[in-house]
């Protein structure tokens, strides 16, 4: 144990000199420095993410919400001899730019009151939060569980240690108000956080995630050969393997290697037609 | 100062808005159509092949923020709003959603026209339950056939018929009622998955054929002089809009044919809250303006083509016809609410074949009809209704699409081996089962809950019964059995260690529905009723033309005119409830009055 946790056990989050420093660290060697603790650094790939040039700016997490939220994707899809994991991938600044942008601002969520506890399954999310709102409040809360289960902060856990924060996120056992009450279980955490990282390892490139098309070459979804020209119809009734399986091509071919987050905008970038609706209120 | 008034005014701007909209200014008339949403077409679905912004953003669908519905399970909850879609996902925008649909087109079974009849003919009334109330719909097959037959001309619908007057044939689907002419387009051919189905349910006995498709596999040129280019199988067809037209959706048959005409006018972000009316007649349509100022448009004749929901709630909104009240069953508006019934499906993950998963299109699919309506004898189960039973290949979208064998971690690194292994092996054979009407399921007005304009939403009653129980068990045990049989060898996964030499595994067995009806998975946009057609003002609130019993001059159409929901994807028979009601309204508009 190296460092003391920056995280007090009220729940709050504690930014202070500590978030400079850290703002002023690669997301690679951040984990290095809060690594010291012995097992931790397994975790981190000696790779690419570490040694690449500027890292994009947080349009939403803090630098402490970022690294922690780094270290707990890279839990759901690591970093393994089968290929590289959730921090190569850029899952982080995925989730930042979704939590910034329309999704996690709640601009599709029905938000209006009265707000009260399901007597019975399949209602589904039923507080006057935003995705944001949630990640933003159950961290600090998550936070102060691992500490006082384990002793330290999450990116600087084991391996091992991590995945059973992890699974007790996933059983609901971790117990984690949020607001002072517990109507967004750890479990309901658990689902988004790990749809979440589904998408920051699957989605097109453009949203910051799956850098270099790490997830869909991982799995052998070829992206969008429509831009090759190279119409499915010539494959999909015989029994030939598709030649590109393992060469996906994306979107926009300038954001595959950069990374660039442009998830906000390009979430938002459709909706003016409902925009104008919006403004319609009376 | 209300708009100047024409011939028809129509809610919604979808497949039902666009059929009339085309066959009433062909005859002459003119039409406004409200849309809620944007206009839309083929040049935005160019650069649409983006899984996270279509598919799992919701980029076109209803945006629950300014609108949604309440929901309860039973009359004693409390019922709480839906507070971003989940299970159903209803379309906005010009074409509805019949620009985001897979294609899928079928033509509901004789039997389930009658299905109250037919069940009491041949099993006795002991074999419906006391509160389901399923009821037959004032209309035959037979007499729905010239337009279905129709709606498949116009849109292309590819197949091969089982049932040509008559006569029944081999590799259709010989369980489908008679049909006049043959399908328009010939269907696909089989990918290796499709023909691995076929030759797996043969093998055990049933009646394999290609699922009907709205997605062309060759060029077509309809009725109106439209041509529309094939399908390339690009895999983004549900959610997205297609880029080649080779999906039919309104925007690309019935809206220019209406245009041409110089006739149609749409008028977008037009909210419709309310229809002004005096009990006979109904006068115009009331609707917010895209700067939320309240507009009127009056016609001669209106007609509610929107989504299931909002019709029902406009009748509500406008105290039109005679709300329901689930305690004495008594009253007409939102009763017999139904949706589609699922579960029952198998999954089998191989271990040496791979199948092109990112490939595909909506509706490419092979199916049976065995086990669906009453194709098969009922006695002893203990339930009535059926399924269709299919395996498609619609396309694999790698976020929505990581299954890996029950048993197995949902993260780190054994599952995402798994999710790489499995990602292009593994398949569903899917069912897709009838929803019958019942006493307490029914659509309200919220007494709670408001829309951004301030109106009340709409509230909606619904639970999984036993009836539907026990047919999800009976069909989870005949998917399992013809997954084993396009895996044989395979172990059967009980959640316990898996056989690493094992051909495949499969999951499956007695299929199970949840606790109660959850809101928040994808399950199925085929919501039905509320606005039911039949031969009774008491238990119906449109006769066979989809006219008001009390409206002569409103006509209600669409899946909100369901009494019940059969086991087969609704379009088909929307598209065909739209081209009656363009000929009653023709009919109403030279003679007047009731039109049966």
């Amino acid at each position: 144990m190296s460092e003391k946790p920056t995280t007090a056990n009220d729940g709050e989050a504690t930014p202070g000199p500590r978030m400079t420093r850290l703002g002023l660290l690669r997301r690679g060697a951040v984990a290095g420095v809060t690594g010291v603790a012995a097992g931790s650094l397994l975790q981190i790939s000696p790779g690419a993410a570490a040694q690449e040039a500027a890292p994009l700016p947080l349009q939403f997490f803090t630098q402490w919400e970022f690294d922690y939220v780094t270290a707990m994707a890279e839990t759901i899809w690591p970093t393994d001899s089968l290929g590289p994991g959730a921090r190569e991938a850029g899952v982080g600044n995925y989730i930042d730019g979704q939590l910034a942008g329309s999704w996690g601002q709640g601009h599709r969520f029905y938000l209006n009151g009265p707000f009260f506890t399901p007597a019975d399954t399949g209602h589904g999310w039923q507080i006057p939060m935003t995705p944001a709102d949630v990640y933003r409040a159950f961290l600090p809360g998550y936070d102060a569980y691992v500490h006082t289960t384990f002793g330290n902060a999450y990116p600087t856990l084991t391996a091992d240690q991590q995945t059973t924060a992890m699974t007790a996120l996933q059983t609901g056992k971790a117990t984690i108000p949020i607001g002072g009450t517990m109507a967004f279980a750890s479990s309901d955490f658990f689902a988004v956080f790990r749809q979440n990282v589904l998408e920051g390892m699957l989605s097109d490139p453009a949203y910051g995630g799956n850098k270099n098309m790490v997830g869909w070459m991982q799995i052998g979804f070829p992206g969008d050969p429509m831009r090759r020209g190279d119409l499915y119809h010539n494959y999909i009734f015989s029994d030939k393997a598709y030649p590109y399986a393992n060469k996906p091509l994306p979107l926009m071919p300038n954001y595959a290697k950069q990374g660039v987050s442009a998830g906000a905008a390009a979430t938002g970038s459709k909706m003016p037609a409902n925009s104008a609706t919006n403004k319609g209120g009376m | 100062m209300a708009n100047k008034k024409v011939d028809v005014a129509i809610v919604g701007v979808g497949w039902v808005g666009g059929i009339l909209a085309a066959e009433l200014t062909k005859a002459g008339l003119t039409v406004v159509g409200l849309e809620r949403g944007h206009d839309r077409g083929t040049p935005q679905w160019q650069d649409d092949h983006d899984e996270l912004r279509y598919a799992i953003r919701y980029e076109m669908f209803q945006n629950t923020a300014n609108e949604t519905w309440s929901f309860r399970h039973n009359l004693n909850e409390t019922a709480l709003p839906i507070r971003q879609l989940g299970a159903w996902l209803p379309g906005t925008g010009i074409g509805g959603a019949g620009v985001h649909w897979n294609g899928q087109t079928w033509r509901f079974h004789p039997r389930d026209f009658t299905i109250k009849t037919s069940t009491i003919d041949r099993y006795g009334a002991s074999m419906i339950p006391a509160n389901m109330t399923i009821q037959d719909w004032g209309i035959t097959y037979d007499e729905l056939e010239p337009y279905y037959d129709k709606f498949e001309y116009m849109a292309g619908i590819a197949g091969k018929a089982g049932n040509l007057r008559g006569q029944q044939i081999a590799g259709g689907n010989v369980f489908e009622g008679p049909r006049s002419r043959q399908f328009p387009v010939a269907p696909p051919p089989d990918t290796p998955l499709m023909a691995l189905f076929r030759r797996a349910t043969k093998s055990l006995g049933y009646h394999p054929f290609t699922g009907p498709t709205a997605n062309l596999p060759v060029g077509y040129t309809n009725p109106d002089g439209i041509a529309r280019a094939q399908c390339t199988y690009c895999g983004y067809c549900e959610r997205f809009g297609c880029e080649v037209e080779a999906k039919a959706d309104p925007t690309v048959t019935v809206l220019p044919v209406a245009h041409k005409t110089g006739k149609f006018k749409v008028i977008n972000y037009a909210n419709a809250f309310a229809i002004k009316n005096d009990g006979k007649n109904a006068q115009s349509i009331l609707y917010y303006d895209s700067m939320g100022r309240v507009q009127e448009q009056p016609a001669d004749i209106i007609v509610l083509g929107a989504f299931v929901f909002n019709n029902v709630r406009l009748l509500l909104n406008s105290k039109l016809g005679t709300p329901y009240d689930p305690t004495t069953g008594t009253g007409v508006v939102g009763r017999n609410y139904a949706y589609q019934t699922g579960g029952g499906g198998a999954s089998g993950w191989f271990e040496n074949e791979e199948f092109k998963r990112y490939m595909g299109a909506g509706a490419l699919a092979a199916a049976i009809d065995d086990y669906n309506a009453d194709n098969f004898d009922h006695s002893g189960l203990g339930f009535i209704g059926g399924g269709s039973i299919s395996v498609g290949q619609s396309g694999a979208r790698p976020i929505q699409s990581l299954t890996v064998p029950p048993g197995l971690p949902s993260f780190g690194s054994q599952w995402k081996a798994a999710v790489q292994k499995y990602y292009r092996r593994v398949v569903q054979v899917g069912f897709q089962g009838e929803s019958p009407a019942y006493k307490q399921h029914y659509m309200d007005l919220d007494p709670n809950y408001r829309d951004k304009f301030g109106n009340p939403l709409l509230r909606i009653t619904f639970d999984w019964q036993p009836n539907e129980r026990a047919m999800i068990a009976f069909a989870g045990n005949k998917t399992l059995q013809i997954m084993q049989a396009m895996i044989p060898g395979a172990q059967v996964a009980k959640g316990g260690p898996l056989t690493p030499t094992a051909p495949g595994t499969i999951s499956g067995g007695p299929g199970s529905l949840p606790a109660h009806f959850d809101t928040t998975a994808y399950q199925s946009t085929h919501n039905t009723g509320g606005a039911i057609m039949g031969a009774d003002p008491a238990t119906s609130v449109v006769n066979s033309y989809l006219q008001m019993w009390d409206t002569h001059n409103l006509f209600v159409v669409g899946a909100c005119n369901f009494p019940q929901n059969a086991g087969f994807n609704p379009t088909g028979t929307v598209g065909a409830l739209a081209y009656r009601a363009a000929e009653g309204i023709l009919k109403y508009r030279k003679n007047g009055g009731a039109l049966v």
